[in-house]
């Protein structure tokens, strides 16, 4: 999730309004935009990833005007015609196909605003654009290039220009090298042999997407007063989307939109399109999906709030909501609108009976037996590391390893839990003897699997008071077991380890500790320790 | 209490002392004369201070001890009578008194300086050597005691406080002091009895009565107690503690929060941790290039998982791809069958809902099914968050279901936690609509905190799992947050820290 700052301050004057802060920060929410903190003027908030539109302040603007009702429905944006051309080259067709741009006037660029459309566009990078692999933004000053303005791949070797903010000229490989930006993504380019550069008629480097604009024709400056967007990738729907994002917003800022025809192999595209995109909307189904009873025109004044207009069961959506993909989503807007305070939680339900998962059931017997017999019950975490699971107890078990975790100490899931048991009486050296603990848990071997393990240490503990446990166990669940001497240790002095034998299968096996283990572990006192199957007990059990 | 209670409630140890007791009386006196020992003399003054009959004084006095070296002069001899024994055939040089000088040889030139001092010896030169030679005066200490002998001894005897100085030669003691680390001097308290009036009017009751001390088989056997009365205990007096067995206090909590569930009608869900990609986000219409499907946010674990059939393998591609037949235009890209295949540690329980829908049979329905169990995320540890944590899952199929019910719901859930003033905000899920993450307003923080998300499955979920679309209301709640109030615990890591002494002495859950 995507956060980002704004001032009370700012968002008064762009709503014309003066608003409380706790109401303002209670409307920001209550339209689906948690606020992370409050630091005097200035409130931070999590944008989610469905509405890119509120990833900066004149989105919000837009969004709350609406839904204060200070003007609702749909804004009509104005597009100029004009005869901007861009040309896209067919050469991109394997390496980056697509662009959708246009041309934004009289944006009269202060620093405030030059900052507000580079934290914008690099919201959009970050979140919807996915760190720039679905698609870049460049925002270009039109004083400083000329049109028409070319699409094209070019050899490595011929690209040269100034990248945005440094003092000379480099060529591809040196930017990608260099340049915080090409450190950053130049993976996205690393497949091809030519790369991807907007150039303009007077032969001159745009920018090299999707990594970095240049720095004589790139750069926006309080000077500039109209620019050119451009958005690259390869799904032009997609691309038309995020354009639609920007230039809206920009309009809020102030902007006037003017075409531009995009030529690809000589079919051309007259771009933006804003055109508000249609869905049909049954009422009925919306009020009963809200528990609502609402009539077709309080329907379409919560749907004004939410900035669209409705007409006989047609919902007009603006070009920059991007999240409306079924008439379901329509809905929730309804919802909002409405006011999730304002709803009335019901009571009422069917009739169901209730059952309860029958490990779980078995799971609460055994607890039972156990605190019966002055057990403690721990909960460790399933995940662990090899060294507790396999070194510190002398066993070799294939263990499953976590692809990616960023705790290296937790980067293995657990295959059986003594050593968990070992490591809770580890830490608790200072707590009152004896200690008698268990855990129910599951550990992950080819299959994973519930088990049950319980540790026994004072100074006189040993593999009668164990066994007298496990005795006591499996006679109370009625299960016909053997007990037989264990051929490998792991961690239990030879000769003092049993297994549990039900039907020629081991379901368990208990012993004493090792003192060589004890050592590892800085235990002192005697240790008995007994894991079992708790999952076989359970299809033995046929509850 | 009348003294004949109190008589009879004096434990054999109490009654042993009190024929000894007076006032300004030591525990070290009292075993004296008992032949009692002290720790049983103490516990014996315990009660009796509890029955108000003795006060205990605590007096410090400043004793004086030996110190190491001390100890070891006193049974080594002092470096003085080691040169007197040496000298005392003829008189040597320094070489030949080293020589002869057993151990401590740093000690020679100091004892030389001593006895010197003290005119015991003298120094006499013969032609070019030098000698030491004992004077008559040292002759005479042959067989006699030194002063300092005598005083280290006297010392040793017995214990003597500060006061008992002035009875020593004065220049003598503060010259073995001057030693080093021969004398300390050691505060020792000492604790003195006072007897209380009411003790005073005990000792006058007859207090050699014949009493039951235990009641053992042999007493009820032998009908003793139809003739002697029992000794009355001190039922007030505090006893070791003692620890039982006990579930884990989170366990405690879960099991209350499993009965809510089940008090409402819900049937319980159960599965694997482990879980493919296609069940833990594909099936709930999670696109492939969501940020939560990414390697900082969910753990991956080694090895591909098995997908279900074709056809409903295929049907979720549509879905993903167009939004196939559920009114949805879909996510529009193409959608990657192995990446569905990458195992995950479940990152919620909702997988567990995918799963269940996915097995429901149309005659099932309405149904209402639930779960808490644990779920992963690629987090480092802090006080609010963990790797693991616990969620509360549940889900309520039904054509009439609604979302004032799903409000319904997770009010009544909250309300039985404990937590009246909650309120749902709108939030964002790939799967729901109606989306909500439930708050509660934290009075001492000032502010609303998250306890867990909830809202209407799409129909792109629900659709291509059941077969037809149906409202199924669905929330997954994290539960440690909502727990940690109840046990006064800030820390998320307190909660599985395992600190035996926390999970014994933990309060109860009593809800």
């Amino acid at each position: 999730m995507a956060t980002i700052e704004v001032s009370k301050a700012e968002l008064t004057r762009l709503l014309k309004r003066e608003i409380r802060l706790d109401f303002l920060v209670n409307r920001i929410e209550m339209l689906g935009m948690p606020v992370e903190k409050i630091e005097q003027d200035k409130i931070t908030l999590d944008i989610s990833p469905n509405r890119p539109d509120f990833l900066s302040q004149y989105g919000i603007a837009r969004g709350l005007r609406n839904f204060l009702g200070i003007k609702k429905g749909l804004v009509n944006y104005e597009i100029k015609k004009s005869d901007y051309k861009v040309i896209v080259d067919p050469s991109l067709t394997n390496i980056r196909p697509f662009t959708a741009c246009c041309i934004i006037k009289n944006l009269d660029f202060t620093d405030e605003k030059i900052r507000d459309v580079i934290q914008f566009q690099e919201k959009l990078h970050a979140t919807l654009c996915r760190n720039r692999k679905k698609a870049a933004i460049g925002v270009y000053p039109l004083e400083k290039i000329k049109l028409p303005i070319h699409f094209k791949a070019m050899n490595k070797e011929d690209i040269r220009f100034v990248p945005l903010d440094f003092g000379a000229e480099m060529n591809a490989s040196e930017i990608l090298k260099e340049t915080d930006a090409g450190k950053k993504y130049w993976e996205l380019l690393k497949d091809y042999k030519q790369y991807p550069v907007f150039i303009d008629s007077n032969n001159k480097i745009l920018s090299m997407p999707p990594i970095i604009n240049s720095n004589t024709t790139g750069k926006i400056t309080s000077k500039t007063k109209d620019v050119f967007i451009e958005v690259s990738g390869f799904d032009l729907s997609f691309l038309n989307q995020v354009l639609n994002i920007l230039v809206t917003t920009m309009t809020e800022m102030g902007g006037k939109i003017y075409t531009t025809n995009v030529s690809y192999s000589g079919k051309i595209y007259i771009m933006p399109n804003l055109m508000p995109s249609k869905m049909k909307l049954n009422s009925g189904y919306a009020n009963k999906l809200l528990g609502l009873n609402l009539k077709e025109n309080e329907i379409k004044n919560l749907l004004e709030k939410m900035g669209f207009s409705y007409s006989k069961g047609i919902v007009l959506i603006p070009a920059y909501r991007i999240d409306i993909l079924h008439q379901f989503d329509l809905m929730e807007d309804i919802a909002i609108a409405y006011g999730y305070e304002n709803f009335n939680p019901a009571t009422e339900s069917f009739y169901s009976i209730a059952e309860e998962n029958k490990i779980e059931i078995l799971k609460d017997k055994l607890r039972d037996l156990l605190i019966g017999m002055g057990f403690l019950e721990v909960n460790m975490p399933h995940l662990t590391n090899k060294e507790n699971q396999n070194e510190k107890t002398n066993h070799s078990q294939e263990l499953i390893s976590l692809k990616n975790s960023v705790n290296q100490e937790y980067n293995v899931l657990r295959g059986w839990l003594v050593p968990g048991l070992m490591e809770v009486t580890s830490n608790n050296k200072h707590n009152e003897y004896p200690q008698k603990i268990f855990e129910i848990g599951t550990v992950f071997k080819k299959e994973e699997h519930v088990n049950f393990a319980a540790l026994i240490t004072h100074s006189k503990a040993n593999l009668t008071e164990m066994k007298q446990v496990v005795d006591y166990i499996l006679k109370t669940l009625n299960i016909k077991y053997e007990i037989k001497e264990k051929d490998q240790e792991i961690c239990f002095i030879p000769g003092r380890v049993a297994k549990i034998v039900f039907r020629g299968k081991e379901i368990g096996y208990f012993g004493e500790i090792n003192p060589s283990v004890l050592e590892k572990w800085n235990l002192e006192l005697p240790v008995a320790a007994c894991e079992i199957n708790f999952s076989e007990l359970f299809k033995i059990i046929g509850i | 209490m009348d003294l004949e209670k109190l008589a009879h409630s004096l434990h054999t140890l109490e009654r042993k002392i009190l024929p000894f007791l007076h006032d300004n009386i030591t525990i070290t006196e009292i075993s004296a004369k008992s032949k009692l020992k002290e720790d049983e003399i103490v516990h014996a003054l315990k009660w009796m201070q509890n029955k108000k009959l003795v006060e205990v004084k605590t007096s410090s006095t400043q004793i004086i001890a030996l110190d190491k070296n001390a100890l070891y002069y006193s049974k080594h001899s002092l470096p003085e009578r080691n040169l007197i024994n040496i000298l005392k055939e003829k008189a040597l040089t320094l070489d030949q008194i080293k020589h002869k000088y057993k151990y401590g040889k740093e000690d020679i030139n100091p004892g030389i300086g001593i006895l010197k001092q003290k005119n015991l010896i003298t120094i006499q030169k013969e032609g070019k050597e030098i000698k030491f030679k004992l004077t008559n005066n040292g002759i005479d200490y042959i067989n006699q005691l030194l002063p300092e002998e005598i005083l280290l001894k006297k010392l040793g005897e017995r214990l003597h406080t500060t006061e008992d100085i002035q009875t020593f030669d004065k220049s003598l003691f503060e010259g073995l002091r001057k030693r080093k680390e021969f004398i300390k001097l050691e505060e020792q308290k000492t604790k003195r009895i006072i007897l209380t009036d009411l003790c005073k009017q005990l000792l006058s009751q007859k207090l050699d009565l014949d009493l039951i001390e235990a009641i053992t088989p042999d007493v009820i056997k032998n009908k003793d107690w139809k003739e002697k009365a029992f000794r009355r205990y001190d039922v007030e007096t505090s006893v070791p503690g003692i620890f039982g067995g006990r579930k884990h206090f989170v366990n405690e909590a879960i099991s209350y929060i499993r009965r809510i569930w089940l008090d409402f009608g819900f049937k319980e869900m159960h599965g694997n941790l482990i879980q493919p990609s296609f069940w833990n986000f594909d099936a709930l219409f999670t696109p492939q290039d969501h940020p939560a499907r990414e390697l900082q946010d969910t753990l991956f674990v080694e090895g591909q998982g098995k997908l279900p059939s074709k056809e409903l393998v295929n049907k979720i591609k549509k879905v993903h791809e167009n939004g196939s037949n559920t009114g949805s235009i879909g996510w529009n890209y193409k959608w990657n069958e192995n990446k569905s295949r990458e195992l995950v540690l479940r990152t919620h329980t909702t997988v567990l809902s995918a799963l269940t829908i996915a097995s429901l049979r149309k005659s099932q329905l309405p149904c209402k099914y639930f779960s808490v169990g644990k779920c992963f995320r690629n987090e480092t540890l802090d006080w609010k968050h963990g790797f693991e944590f616990t969620q509360v899952e549940g889900i309520v199929v039904d054509e009439n279901a609604n979302f004032r019910q799903l409000l319904g719901y997770l009010k009544k859930y909250y309300s039985k936690l404990g937590f009246e003033d909650i309120r749902f905000r709108p939030h964002y899920f790939p799967y729901t609509e109606a989306s909500l993450e439930v708050e509660v307003y934290n009075k001492e923080r000032k502010e609303w905190v998250e306890l867990g998300g909830a809202g209407i499955f799409r129909p792109e979920v629900v659709k291509p799992l059941l077969g037809k679309e149906v409202p199924v209301l669905a929330w997954g709640q994290g539960m440690e947050r909502s727990i940690m109030d109840y046990y006064k615990i800030n820390d998320f890591r307190e909660l599985y820290k395992n600190d035996i002494k926390l999970l014994r002495e933990v309060k109860l859950w009593l809800k």
